[in-house]
């Protein structure tokens, strides 16, 4: 059995996902949650985050039953030829959602910030940077999360502090006054865009010592940061809220000191770092994907196959109304994270058990892995 | 351990510093284009004329110097996009400062117009709104000092009138909440041009939703404010045995709490706390006993809540209008009580029982400081 070398600990993984979920935060709003309660999105993430333990369970199972086997060389073992498929089916997703984000960052970009914004130029430019730091290995990419984590925290909690001022209790709604109809849609959406576990399904062999408690803190960490955006949202934007696409975008222009009211490149640096992070995180997982289909190709290749794949649904979801219309669209995203969060690590555990208990397994040796 | 070839380290960096920079490079700002080719707007006034509307635009010409233009357009955006024709220069909105409407735009309903400045992407939401007693083109006009009237201070005008207590100030972000909130409606400072130059606000306009329905005066807005708690200071004159005495109000608390009030209209209390500090008084003696501070604090008591009582008999018992937010303190306090109350609110509101309780404390710094002899 191959085994991977552990490149990074599981406080590093952990962060880099972390940065890699709270990313997609900016497109958080009234219209992506299903109504215009944002305080009943909080429940709605909790609720996401709680699901979410239960799809990342047969992801951990499969990495206590093989541990540092990276999921494509454990599918090929438990279902021969056929893990190949399931590599397929993760470096696809992985692609189209990552993808479907970017270009959702691009929409953002062109139709808040300004039509004006060479938009696809710096999707391309960070798509790069993010293949550089995928290409370096995911140590790389997770060093360089710590230290956007910081940022994020110090941008975000700069803007966070700002607008607090602007907090009106007048602008709360009370929470299920419309029944729980848009709790639960809106835990179906935050769990749709919770595409980081198809990343941890595939990078998790590469952390040392992960235990349950890590991704319970992760889950605690992200649930925290979404429910103080979205308690801000709520009482500072109010309803004007509902009028805006990206209304996370808009908190940060509300303030009443004239000098804070352009913290725009601030606010748009921070992200362009934290999705440099999500993308180099994505592209890692899918380089060891395409060297699950591909073993003997060189690595490169792999890279730039999930670099193209991204970059052409990044683009087709800006560009095109009906690619737009399928590769945002909540379900095909809730059924890629059930897909690949829960149902393919569960059909790679069960005949991988088998096989253990039959003692096919044989003994875990260390070996070159396509992830440095 | 074999040694890593120099020109790989090389490319590296050389690949390290070309991404960092590339990915600044579009975040250079104003969308390529020189800032003179640029009309950095100041202040916008929207008039209504005919079908379309009016604006007339306030922009920087220099430091010290601001221009004037006029546009017509069958909507806001039009109109302003035609400015490129006249002044050749791409309109830029994100160092504007306010916006003001002449009254037909208002009585119109500004949901209409209003939509470009919240939906147009480099406008703020922290724009300042007013409202012209006539027409916002003479107010956009109105000059000072040989030269048009600043933007930045006609904004510092709402600033300051908060300070003193007598107007509301009033951004987009807060308009459009207080008319989207269920239970609540908006309100807009009223400004009028000054025969000598400049500008001056003159009472406070409330609305239905978006459509104007009435005005009033700056001692009931004063009323508006102290319920609301968002009078920050202000000076109040009262008259008695004592004279006239001018206060300067200061820490001034209001809350408006919900009563269910069984089957019948839902009642309210309108909690104020106020100190004061006596800043002068006349046609009395040089000290003030204990007596007179006590007439004074009974006065100053009776005056705000008559402005309350005031400025609630016009807006809702007479207009039903929800300045006050009223239902929306029961939409958060009880919302099943406002499902039965929310289709027919306005007819309601007028109905509501509202209880005012106002305890003032004049500081008696002169009895403080040199003790009961002079009391």
């Amino acid at each position: 059995m191959e085994t991977t070398k552990h490149t990074v600990s599981a406080r590093q993984f952990f962060v880099m996902m972390f940065v890699s979920h709270a990313a997609l935060s900016l497109f958080t709003g009234s219209r992506s949650l299903g109504g215009g309660n944002l305080l009943e999105g909080i429940f709605s993430c909790g609720l996401a985050q709680l699901v979410g333990g239960a799809v990342m369970w047969p992801i951990l199972l499969l990495q206590r039953r093989c541990p540092g086997l990276p999921l494509p060389q454990a599918a090929e073992q438990a279902l021969g030829k056929w893990g190949k498929l399931v590599s397929a089916a993760y470096l696809l997703y992985l692609a189209a959602a990552n993808g479907a984000f970017l270009g959702l960052f691009q929409i953002f970009l062109q139709d808040t910030v300004n039509p004006e914004f060479s938009a696809s130029v710096t999707i391309v430019l960070l798509l790069l940077t993010a293949a550089y730091g995928a290409w370096r290995g995911i140590e790389c990419v997770a060093r360089c999360a710590g230290v956007v984590f910081v940022l994020f925290l110090l941008g975000t909690g700069l803007v966070f502090c700002i607008t607090a001022a602007r907090f009106e209790s007048e602008n709360l709604r009370p929470v299920f006054y419309d029944g729980w109809g848009q709790t639960l849609y809106g835990a179906a959406a935050f769990l749709a865009r919770t595409s980081v576990y198809a990343d941890m399904a595939v990078l998790l062999p590469f952390a040392k010592g992960v235990r349950a408690r890590h991704f319970w803190g992760w889950a605690l960490g992200c649930w925290g940061f979404i429910a103080v955006l979205l308690l801000l949202l709520a009482g500072c934007l109010g309803p004007y809220a509902d009028t805006q696409n990206f209304p996370v975008y808009a908190l940060s222009a509300i303030t009443e000191v004239r000098s804070m009211q352009r913290l725009d490149a601030v606010f748009i640096g921070v992200w362009i770092m934290a999705l440099i992070v999500r993308m180099g995180s994505a592209m890692a997982a899918g380089r060891a994907c395409f060297a699950g289909i591909f073993p003997k190709s060189r690595p490169g290749v792999g890279l730039c196959m999930a670099a193209a794949l991204m970059l052409a649904a990044a683009f087709a979801t800006a560009e095109s109304r009906s690619a737009r219309m399928f590769l945002l669209g909540a379900g095909a995203h809730l059924a890629g994270v059930f897909l690949c969060g829960a149902a393919l690590p569960l059909a790679v555990f069960l005949p991988a058990g088998r096989q253990k208990s039959k003692g096919k397994g044989g003994a875990a040796h260390e070996s070159q892995t396509p992830l440095r | 351990m074999k040694a890593k070839p120099l020109c790989g380290k090389i490319l590296r960096r050389a690949a390290c510093i070309l991404l960092g920079a590339a990915l600044l490079l579009p975040l250079s700002g104003c969308g390529g284009r020189e800032l003179f080719e640029r009309l950095l707007i100041h202040g916008i006034g929207v008039d209504k004329d005919g079908d379309g509307v009016l604006v007339t635009v306030r922009s920087s010409a220099s430091e010290a110097q601001e221009e004037l233009f006029t546009a017509r357009g069958s909507t806001v955006l039009e109109a302003l996009g035609s400015l490129t024709l006249t002044t050749g220069r791409k309109p830029f909105y994100a160092h504007n400062y306010l916006v003001v409407f002449g009254k037909a735009c208002a009585a119109d309903g500004l949901d209409r117009y209003l939509d470009f400045f919240v939906r147009y992407y480099s406008t703020r939401p922290s724009v300042e709104l007013f409202l012209a007693e006539d027409r916002a083109q003479e107010v956009l006009s109105s000059e000072k000092e040989a030269g048009y009237l600043k933007m930045s201070e006609l904004q510092q005008l709402s600033e300051s009138g908060r300070e003193t207590g007598e107007s509301v100030g009033a951004a987009l972000l807060d308009f459009v909440n207080a008319a989207r909130r269920p239970g609540s409606d908006p309100v807009l400072p009223v400004v009028r041009t000054l025969e000598g130059g400049g500008v001056e606000i003159v009472s406070t306009a409330y609305f239905k939703g978006f459509t104007l329905q009435g005005e009033m005066p700056l001692k009931e807005t004063r009323g508006l404010l102290v319920a609301q708690d968002e009078l920050r200071t202000g000076e109040a004159v009262v008259r008695g045995d004592f004279g006239a005495a001018t206060l300067t109000l200061s820490a001034v608390d209001g809350e408006i709490a919900y009563r269910p009030g069984g089957d019948g209209p839902p009642q309210f209390t309108v909690s104020i706390r106020a100190e004061a500090d006596v800043s002068a008084v006349s046609d009395t003696q040089a000290v003030l006993n204990e007596a007179a501070y006590r007439a004074i604090e009974d006065a100053l008591e009776a005056q705000l809540k008559e402005e309350i009582e005031a400025a609630f008999a016009r807006t809702a018992r007479r207009d039903g209008c929800d300045v006050f937010g009223l239902g929306n303190t029961v939409f958060r306090e009880d919302p099943s009580r406002w499902r039965t109350l929310e289709a027919n609110w306005r007819e309601t509101l007028g109905q509501c029982g509202l209880d005012i309780q106002v305890a003032c404390e004049i500081h008696r710094l002169e009895q403080e400081i040199f003790g009961p002899a002079l009391g």
